[in-house]
């Protein structure tokens, strides 16, 4: 039986609810994708809702046209991402490692500091990252700018580690370690293979804040060829008046859009799972 | 001895790595901001720079152009619209979610989570696609219908309305994550008691449902109130803070007084403003946050 059965109304109205909520999300998508897929000359007034026909040509345009913004971008933004996963899950294992099987006091404490600060979104850290690298010396330097973004994923990384290693039986260490395994071993051979799915989802999340940067990047690499896609794509907004380039920047954004989409669909029961647990810690 | 040593500072050895890694790269730059906040320290000159007290608060909240007062305006309504926005949307959802079968619920779950992964800048760019008054999607259905062009982006009466609904779609996924979640916590014989005796679905929902996910509700507010604040890139993207200033919320001021007017001290005082408020909101959401995890886990 149905915890709560609903009258034929309120099913028509449950119906309704959820198809306008599935249109207000995924309309704006394809409406992008469907400027990034038609031929220019139909992305302009009058426009058409479906086009009469679809082509890759933005796209190559974007990557290798005379107005491309070309592959470095995208190289730029895989590099962020991939640094900041594999830097977060680091990160994230000793930490979240040390807090499931030790029992410190001192150390929740400061993790409660960090998880309020972590609840600072990406944008109040502009002007304070900015400040810390002109300072020291390091304004321009991408490396500490995805250091920065790994930084901003590590406390919910952390958190969700020390969640994974509580699941893994004490028991299953210490019988390696009683057959003579050493320390390290035991971690390489029994506990790291069983937090492999953890790890994945904490290595994803800090990959998406890293390919999605942009903020940091704007104002803190000055250098065109070391900036991500989502800085290079202004080059098809005009600030004044109309005349954005609507067709590259779609397609640029399309191709942009791709990989954590495709990140998403491969791992989205987990990611659910945590977004509801974490909630959204994220900036 | 020595062993017990080490085994008692294994934990810390391994918390070396993390805690350096959050020092650096969280807490010192705030410290650093609130430092600067009291120095006449401009992005040419970040050394030896003089101690100037207030006076950097006292010049923001005077500044004429825009008047301090419109930029806490703008911030306020467009983090009250957020809110709103996407509590509502995030609630009402999760409702209609509750009675679906869970496979299903769950599959749906995903897809209104997708602006959740996507870049805020992009979503900022999709979403002045959807208001372009010449081929934006908003204006083509409007104009089907025979409704003039509208200026959604440069009017000052829809500008703002028009980030709030941008930033509702990026953020009230993540409020039907945590209003989902809690509601499948609720105990099923609360409902069955309710619809037992009587009660109509609306009753069971407003006496029994929406008081026993109270602290999830709070906790979702709490997420979309510092996320309103803080929003940057999907702003930056979509309007720069114009025309004319009249979409700048605070966020956008530090950027313009750091990175275009070059005064750090400045910056740094609307920082430490804006820093402070989401603080407060930030421990309130920490203890909530404790109390919920405990019932999740």
């Amino acid at each position: 039986m149905d915890l709560i059965r609903l009258s034929p109304l309120q099913r028509v109205v449950r119906l309704v609810l959820i198809v306008l909520a599935l249109l207000f999300t995924i309309l704006p998508l394809l409406w992008i994708f469907s400027i990034a897929l038609r031929p220019g000359s139909q992305a302009i007034f009058p426009i058409s809702v479906v086009p009469s026909s679809l082509t890759l040509d933005n796209i190559y345009a974007v990557l290798f046209g005379p107005n491309a913004i070309g592959l470095t971008p995208y190289q730029n933004a895989a590099v962020y991402g991939i640094t900041a996963a594999v830097t977060t899950a680091v990160a994230a294992s000793l930490g979240g490692y040390a807090l499931a099987r030790y029992d410190l006091k001192a150390g929740q404490a400061v993790l409660i500091v960090i998880l309020a600060l972590s609840f600072l979104p990406a944008a109040s850290r502009i002007v304070p990252l900015f400040i810390l690298l002109s300072s020291s010396g390091h304004y321009g330097d991408p490396l500490f700018v995805i250091l920065a973004y790994a930084a901003g994923s590590t406390p919910l990384g952390i958190w969700l580690m020390a969640g994974t290693f509580r699941q893994i039986p004490i028991r299953l260490e210490q019988a390696a370690r009683i057959d003579g395994a050493s320390a390290f071993l035991t971690m390489r051979r029994v506990v790291l293979p069983l937090a492999i799915p953890g790890i994945l989802v904490v290595a994803t999340l800090a990959f998406i804040d890293g390919w999605n940067a942009y903020s940091l990047p704007l104002i803190l690499i000055p250098k065109d060829t070391a900036q991500p896609y989502t800085v290079a794509l202004q080059a098809y907004i005009r600030e004044v008046g109309f005349g954005n380039n609507w067709s590259l920047l779609s397609a640029g954004s399309l191709v942009g859009l791709v990989p954590v989409l495709a990140v998403f669909a491969l791992l989205q029961r987990r990611l659910v799972r945590v977004g509801g647990l974490g909630s959204a810690i994220r900036g | 001895m020595l062993r017990r040593v080490l085994a008692r500072a294994t934990p810390w050895l391994l918390l070396i790595a993390p805690l350096l890694l959050l020092f650096l790269f969280l807490l010192l730059p705030y410290l650093l901001t609130f430092y600067y906040s009291t120095t006449a320290a401009t992005i040419g000159r970040l050394s030896n720079v003089g101690f100037v007290g207030l006076a950097n608060f006292e010049a923001v909240l005077a500044s004429r152009n825009p008047p301090f007062p419109g930029v806490v305006i703008v911030t306020a309504t467009f983090t009250a619209g957020t809110l709103a926005g996407s509590l509502v949307l995030g609630t009402v959802l999760a409702l209609a979610l509750y009675t679906v079968p869970a496979g299903r619920r769950s599959a749906l779950l995903a897809v209104y989570l997708v602006p959740w992964v996507i870049a805020g800048v992009v979503i900022g760019y999709t979403w002045k696609l959807m208001y372009d008054p010449e081929i934006g999607l908003a204006n083509t259905l409007l104009g089907s219908v025979g409704i003039g062009p509208i200026t959604w982006l440069s009017d000052k009466a829809t500008s703002i309305a028009a980030l709030v609904t941008a930033n509702v779609w990026a953020g009230y996924g993540i409020v039907l994550l945590v209003i989902s979640a809690a509601l499948a916590n609720v105990p099923p014989n609360l409902i069955l008691a309710g619809q037992v005796d009587g009660a109509s679905v609306t009753r069971v929902i407003r006496r029994i449902i929406l008081p026993a996910i109270r602290p999830a509700f709070l906790l979702a507010a709490l997420v979309a109130l510092v996320g309103g604040l803080n929003t940057f890139d999907l702003i930056y993207a979509m309007t720069k803070g114009g025309p004319l200033y009249q979409t700048e919320t605070m966020a956008l001021e530090m950027y313009r007084l750091t990175a275009l007017k070059g005064s750090i001290g400045q910056g740094a005082a609307v920082t430490v403003i804006l820093f402070s408020l989401s603080l407060v909101l930030a421990v309130v959401y920490v203890v909530l946050w404790r109390r919920e995890n405990r019932k999740w886990t």
